[in-house]
């Protein structure tokens, strides 16, 4: 039993491995190749650009904003090479590749990167020789080449990367011995870790700054949301006890329970917040997640449902659940 | 944090509650300055009286290890530690009365007639 456990886990780590390298493979490969033929392109075509540039065309493809070139060049490579390098590292940060969804990112991320790459380099290559930028018109054709051009490269990923792991084998459980006199509750949190937290509350100042700054009044609405959301999505309660698995965010909302007799299994499973998109209240099918951080987590099947929380010592309220369970018979 | 009860033990449930209690800040499982569940949910959540679980949280109030605010609750005030000698007495002491099948009870029955003397 043992060496089976011992072997299995050394497959899903190879899994792992090799999953983790042909995701970023792909997406790194494809972020390195679209910088270097922007990079390439605007380089080659910029003796013969004017020296102001089309930035932005209207419905009908007729250029309506100019800029002088460098600046233009400059920040459209931002853009290119920047959006897929910021979806990279969440990439990265979130270890997308062990989640249920690896490859709808992944393949995301090439296909944006593809198209955007194909669309500033036409919106350039068709600027080469014209003296007067207000002459260009974009068709309607490079947007759709554009986008054919994303959708072809995003299935072709998708066709490359492997498919998402299976999920992994759930640790047994140790019933905690609970005697039928015996009433016993359990209370726990799942909680953020402080640096994130700051990470999150530096988020929030950002905005706030960028309210204050700019006095756009609206912005305001948006650091209270991102407050509320702060509070509802980084700690939660959870009481287990003789009515089963109950849990609340901070604020009181959202919150829900699972009673103990509907509970069908419990156990302790490893999660990273690839394995549900994120992080906070997470709803995939069949299984709702209270993920604040990665790490081992506490998870309750209720008929074909799964309730999955990153609480603290979730192996302690793993067997606290078991104990209540058959300590109902 | 763990509270346990036996209901068939002769030990009021309210001192159950301040033992469990006490069992977990001891434990670490509950830290200085973190609030215990509100009375309410804690009696629900055991299927006991609120005023039992009050009256538990009383008796941890008395003894200085916790505070009670009106408002916020029950939250765990800083360990007044001992010395070292006293520990180490009371280890021995509890070793002892262990030996000699003496009930927690009598030995603070023991305590408190010492101490009165």
């Amino acid at each position: 039993m043992t060496s089976h456990n011992g072997s299995t886990s050394t497959d899903r780590e190879a899994a792992e491995a090799d999953a983790r390298r042909k995701h970023l493979t792909v997406s790194v490969g494809l972020v390195l190749l679209a910088s270097i033929v922007y990079v390439g392109v605007a380089l080659f075509t910029l003796p013969d650009l004017p020296g102001m540039v089309a930035t932005h065309f209207d419905a009908t493809g007729r250029a309506d904003g100019f800029m002088p070139t460098r600046p233009a060049l400059l920040m459209q490579g931002a853009f290119v090479i920047g959006v897929p390098v910021a979806l990279l590292l969440v990439l990265v940060a979130g270890q997308a590749w062990r989640g249920a969804n690896a490859r709808a990112f992944s393949a995301t991320l090439a296909g944006l990167t593809a198209g955007l790459t194909t669309l500033f380099v036409s919106s350039t290559v068709i600027q080469v020789g014209v003296t007067d930028a207000a002459d260009v018109t974009l068709r309607g054709s490079v947007a759709l080449l554009a986008l054919g051009v994303a959708a072809l490269v995003g299935l072709a990923s998708a066709l490359v990367l492997p498919r998402p792991l299976p999920r992994r084998a759930a640790e047994v459980v140790v019933p905690m011995t609970i005697g039928p006199s015996d009433r016993v509750s359990w209370f726990g949190r799942a909680h953020m870790s402080q640096g994130a937290l700051a990470m999150l509350a530096l988020s929030v100042l950002v905005v706030a700054l960028a309210a204050m700054g700019s006095g756009i009044a609206w912005l305001w609405l948006l650091v209270l949301l991102l407050v509320i959301l702060v509070l509802g999505m980084t700690s939660f309660a959870v009481t287990i006890d003789g009515h089963g698995v109950s849990w609340r965010a901070a604020l009181g909302v959202p919150r829900g329970r699972v009673k103990l007799t509907d509970i069908t299994a419990v156990a302790v499973t490893e999660v990273s917040f690839g394995d549900f998109g994120g992080f906070g209240v997470r709803a995939l099918p069949g299984r709702l997640g209270l993920i604040t951080r990665s790490g081992s987590a506490l998870q309750v099947t209720h008929g074909k449902r799964e309730l999955v929380i990153t609480v603290d010592d979730a192996h302690t309220a793993a067997s606290v659940v078991e104990g209540l369970r058959r300590a109902r018979g | 944090m763990l509270i346990r009860l036996d209901t068939t033990i002769s030990e009021p449930l309210y001192a159950q509650i301040a033992r469990e209690v006490r069992r977990a800040i001891m434990r670490g499982d509950v830290r200085e300055g973190e609030r215990l569940p509100a009375a309410r949910e804690l009696a629900h959540s055991l299927g006991v009286n609120m005023h039992t679980v009050l009256r538990a949280y009383a008796d941890l109030r008395d003894a200085g290890e916790i505070e009670l605010h009106r408002g916020r609750g029950a939250v765990v005030l800083a360990r007044e530690t001992l010395h070292d000698d006293v520990e180490a007495a009371v280890r021995n002491l509890l070793s002892v009365a262990r030996r000699q099948g003496v009930e927690l009870e009598q030995l603070h029955r023991a305590l408190d007639e010492g101490a009165a003397e």
